[in-house]
């Protein structure tokens, strides 16, 4: 092999995109980053980014990025969706629809892919990191610059799937990829890859945030929080943290096992050479099915404190809610074989999963009965958190009767892989995750700009996302028990067109509630002098909103003392001042590193991808050579003094 | 580590457990190499018996888990991701076992599986 | 953080972060012991375990990796009653053990694939080479970290609570190997060719 070839590895022109759809993006995308960076070049705000927010240790701005990077791929993911659509409503006996069969396989991985990876885990993560150590009274999490890395790992593995569409091609294998489609031998090129290491560089940042947070909770409560005086919200990230450090391992695993299998010929997966390809599927679901519990708790937990909040009322139930996140903890361990029940594991297996999967639905009842009854008797305020709360209510209640339908095998064997199990999930997700999600939002905005969002828009984003909700998937249900399997582009029964037709109506309605949430933001900024708020906009029960609006950068200038639940909420009823008491703080320093770090790792999976293993080799060394640095710097936090911080409050010291 | 510990009770606790561990591999060495048992499953049995007593001496002597002040968070989570890595370890073994009894690859061998089946009712 | 978070209290937070990414390690090498176990049977037109593994050989890799777990933690007591000479001696043998264990199953590695049994050979020697390699890459992480520390603590007039902390991280680090080994040891190569 001469240099020139072990320089370009197995690049080639060919892998530049050849069809109109992806020629367009190919072109849009890098345009549009190029846009962003004019604007930042005139309003010269290149040095503000780089401090405020590239280098920024402070979980708050950690949180922001992860939510507007989760946002602007939820744009890309709905791209896809509308994709989809087109395709399926345009495409039944006979005719062409607009995509080709090739891409419209590219086009739903990678809708699967930046939907659950970027989208769910992005808002995910930057909720936690905006709110939860303000509800623990804490400063920030246990290992800041842990949590800068753990960032710019997702950022860098949303670049890289971002990249394949400009040069290589996507994987069109589905969003968990199983073999042997995804091996060496039927899926030759570097699409799978490319999905390989997106999901393998922003799970281990997925990992280490795992980590992160788990410490967090255990050590940085405020003095006097014991764990059964948390937040519901924290007790739900606890959990999560739990899945998260012991599912992601086999994530890394599994992902690591596919890829020696297709870069070094191995024979994990593979039909020949004494693999089994069914060991993949169940690996990837031993972590797929905890995931799914990752991405909803969190959101089970803002629903606990916008409804008490809302309400009026401290959540009903609080020991059962704590002991409905630890039972879903353990059973989400205990289920995953229901992924695939049609495999042939056989009666008794399937027996086992089945029930329970059966039985996980139950802490998951108690759960949505004890948002109910804190309702129940409460002064309730309809703000918009609330509108999507009860959007929440309707919509996952409906998702998991038909997830208990098919934890039964003998009813999954009809419905399996069929536009039914589409719609389940998008039930749960759309109704529990993103609904969750968008409402944490809208409620803990505030907290961190200084003003609200514009609550017409968010009204109206919430109604325009459930009606499209229901046009766009209700008739995927029918669908399914009409024989409609998924990931087909095309078909011939015409009886299936105007239930798809409906659908593709409904992914507009949708669209449009994307469309409000963006003109929300927009206006709301625009107008932000008009929604400026202090510190308490909702008359909330909890720590975060006892400090000002946008809280300050070290969040409390005295850690409060805590002797109760819902410590602000009983502060404000018997009008009584913090125990805290004003010292000197420290506080972490910036550091680029993490931001770098992440390039190195970004450029080893763009190596191991196009066979580039001189930068797969320098990009491992630098990648140690930066952590050592790290390591070895001593002096990476300042002191802020009281007298400073009296100062910033305007008190004495 | 316990701060109160004195240099030579550290000391001490490296020793024995370097000890007590070489002798556990001595043993599993001799027990195969001289054929203290003749069926798989005795051997199996009886080497990761070893193992983990082994882990547990290790545990106590080299990591002093036991010294970790309440509450005892890294024993917690060890037992806690013992239980969970022996759900999804055993779980994958039960599942993987039943699929490769029932799905076999090769034509032939599906054949007689389903005839067999097949006698039994289904 | 208030200035008034202790040593200790920094170390413990360090301390108890640093033993969780060890359990997401467990659970990571557990998936490779499943697999492992699952695919031992797929010797596909390869070679078993018994044709391949030499106990001896692998006894001899065991002890060494004992004796430097042994010599990594009695270079933390050291530090930690402020004998610096004495910790700088135990954490150089430590790493010398170390490289040895390495030398010692890369030659093994190298035998192996040079007579033909090679991990595209078979799901059994894939899932070898993945399982005792991917422990071979932390020692191997781990050495560098070793190295790293013995040149920081060899530059410093005293032992600092910084480096304590930071040695007792790696020694939890590498009586992790030892104990992960144990079982590679248990399961790989002794039930894999006796049992």
């Amino acid at each position: 092999m001469n240099v020139f070839d072990f320089l370009i590895g197995r690049m080639s022109p060919e892998y530049f995109p050849s069809d109109p759809a992806t020629i367009g993006a190919a072109i849009g995308m890098p345009l549009g980053v190029l846009g962003i960076a004019a604007l930042l070049t005139y309003f010269k705000k290149w040095k503000w980014l780089w401090r405020e927010y590239i280098t920024s240790l402070d979980a708050k701005k950690i949180g922001v990025m992860y939510i507007v990077v989760a946002l602007v791929m939820l744009i890309r993911g709905f791209a896809d969706t509308l994709m989809i659509r087109a395709q399926t409503a345009i495409a039944a006996n006979g005719q062409q629809g607009p995509i080709d069969a090739d891409t419209f396989q590219q086009v739903f991985t990678a809708h699967g892919t930046i939907m659950i990876f970027f989208v769910a885990m992005g808002l995910m993560f930057g909720l936690i990191n905006v709110a939860l150590p303000l509800l623990i009274g804490a400063r920030d999490v246990a290992f800041p610059f842990l949590n800068s890395v753990s960032f710019w790992l997702f950022a860098a593995g949303m670049i890289l799937v971002n990249f394949a569409l400009i040069f290589g091609g996507f994987s069109a294998g589905g969003w968990l990829g199983y073999p042997p489609l995804t091996g060496l031998e039927y899926s030759p090129g570097p699409g799978v890859d490319y999905w390989l290491w997106t999901l393998q560089i922003a799970g281990v940042g997925s990992l280490l945030s795992g980590i992160n947070f788990f410490v967090t909770i255990i050590k940085c409560r405020a003095p006097g929080m014991t764990l059964m005086k948390m937040p519901i919200f924290a007790w739900s990230v606890l959990v999560t943290t739990v899945l998260i450090m012991l599912a992601f391992p086999v994530l890394t695993a599994t992902l690591a096992m596919l890829s020696l299998d297709r870069v070094f010929d191995m024979h994990f997966f593979t039909s020949t050479g004494g693999g089994n390809p069914m060991l993949y599927v169940n690996l990837i679901w031993a972590w797929g099915h905890p995931e799914v519990y990752i991405l909803v708790l969190p959101a089970f937990g803002i629903y606990s404190e916008i409804v008490a909040t809302f309400a009026r009322k401290a959540i009903f139930g609080y020991k059962t809610m704590v002991a409905a996140l630890i039972g879903i903890m353990f059973l989400s361990f205990i289920v995953w074989q229901h992924h695939f029940f049609t495999m042939g594991a056989g009666a008794n297996v399937n027996a086992f999963f089945g029930i329970m999967t059966a039985i996980i639905a139950i802490p998951t009842g108690v759960k949505i009965f004890n948002w109910l009854f804190t309702m129940y008797r409460g002064r309730i305020l309809f703000a918009s958190p609330m509108w999507w709360f009860m959007a929440f209510v309707v919509t996952f209640t409906i998702g998991g009767a038909t997830g208990v339908m098919m934890s039964v095998p003998a009813l999954d064997f009809q419905v399996h892989n069929t536009m039914f199990l589409v719609a389940h999930f998008h039930n749960v997700i759309i109704g529990g995750v993103i609904f969750g999600y968008f409402a944490g939002i809208t409620y803990w905005f505030p907290k961190i700009f200084g003003f609200t969002l514009h609550e017409g828009l968010g009204k109206a984003s919430a109604a325009l996302w459930q009606i499209g909700f229901i046009l766009a998937f209700l008739p995927l249900y029918a669908l399914g028990l009409m024989g409609a399997v998924r990931r087909i582009d095309s078909y011939t029964d015409p009886s299936w067109q105007p239930l798809f037709i409906v659908s593709a109506i409904g992914v507009m309605v949708i669209g449009a509630g994307i469309f409000a949430m963006v003109l929300q933001i927009a206006v709301s900024i625009k107008n932000r002098k008009k929604y400026v708020v202090g510190g308490d906009p909702w008359n909330g029960r909890t720590l975060e909103w006892s400090v000002p609006s946008p809280a300050p950068h070290y969040n409390f200038a005295i850690t409060p003392i805590v002797e109760h639940q819902d410590q602000w909420w009983y502060e404000k009823e018997h009008r009584q001042k913090n125990k805290g008491v004003l010292t000197d703080i420290e506080m972490p320093k910036n550091s680029p590193l993490g931001f770098y770090i992440a390039i190195a790792a970004g450029l080893f999976g763009f190596g191991v991808i196009w066979h580039l293993w001189w930068l797969v080799g320098l990009a491992f060394v630098a990648i140690i050579v930066l952590v050592i640095t790290r390591t070895m710097n001593d002096d990476t936090t300042y002191v802020i003094t009281k007298e400073v911080l009296a100062d910033e409050m305007g008190v004495a010291a | 580590m316990n701060q109160h510990e004195s240099y030579n009770a550290a000391a001490k606790r490296y020793v024995v457990g370097g000890v007590g561990s070489a002798s556990l591999i001595l043993i599993t060495y001799l027990a195969v190499t001289s054929s203290w048992f003749e069926k798989p499953m005795s051997i199996a049995f009886f080497v990761l018996i070893l193992a983990f007593l082994q882990l547990v001496l290790q545990l106590v002597t080299f990591l002093h888990v036991q010294a970790e002040a309440k509450p005892r968070w890294k024993s917690i989570g060890f037992v806690s991701s013992m239980i969970m890595i022996t759900v999804v370890v055993a779980g994958s073994i039960w599942v993987m076992y039943n699929l490769n009894y029932r799905m076999h690859t090769s034509g032939e061998a599906m054949q007689e599986y389903m005839l067999e089946q097949n006698k039994k009712g289904f | 953080m208030s200035t008034h978070t202790t040593v200790s209290e920094k170390n413990a937070t360090a301390e108890l972060g640093f033993w969780m990414y060890l359990m997401t390690d467990l659970m990571l090498f557990a998936s490779l012991f499943a697999t492992f176990y699952i695919l031992r049977v797929g010797v596909a037109d390869g070679p078993t375990a018994a044709e391949v593994f030499d106990i001896n050989y692998v006894m001899a890799q065991t002890l060494v990796l004992l004796a430097s777990s042994v010599t990594s933690g009695m270079a933390l007591v050291s530090m930690k009653f402020s004998m610096k000479k004495q910790a700088l001696v135990f954490l150089g043998a430590t790493i010398l053990l170390g490289v040895g264990f390495l030398a010692l199953e890369l030659n093994e590695f190298i035998a192996l694939a040079t007579e033909g049994n090679s991990w595209t050979t078979s799901a059994f020697l894939s899932s070898y080479f993945t399982l005792v390699g991917t422990h071979g890459l932390h020692i191997f992480i781990g050495l560098i970290w070793a190295s790293v520390l013995f040149v920081a603590l060899a530059k410093q007039p005293v032992v600092s609570d910084n480096h304590v902390r930071k040695l007792s991280l790696f020694t939890m680090f590498w009586h992790f190997l030892d104990l992960v080994w144990i079982f590679i040891f248990a399961v790989v190569y002794v039930i894999g060719v006796y049992a």
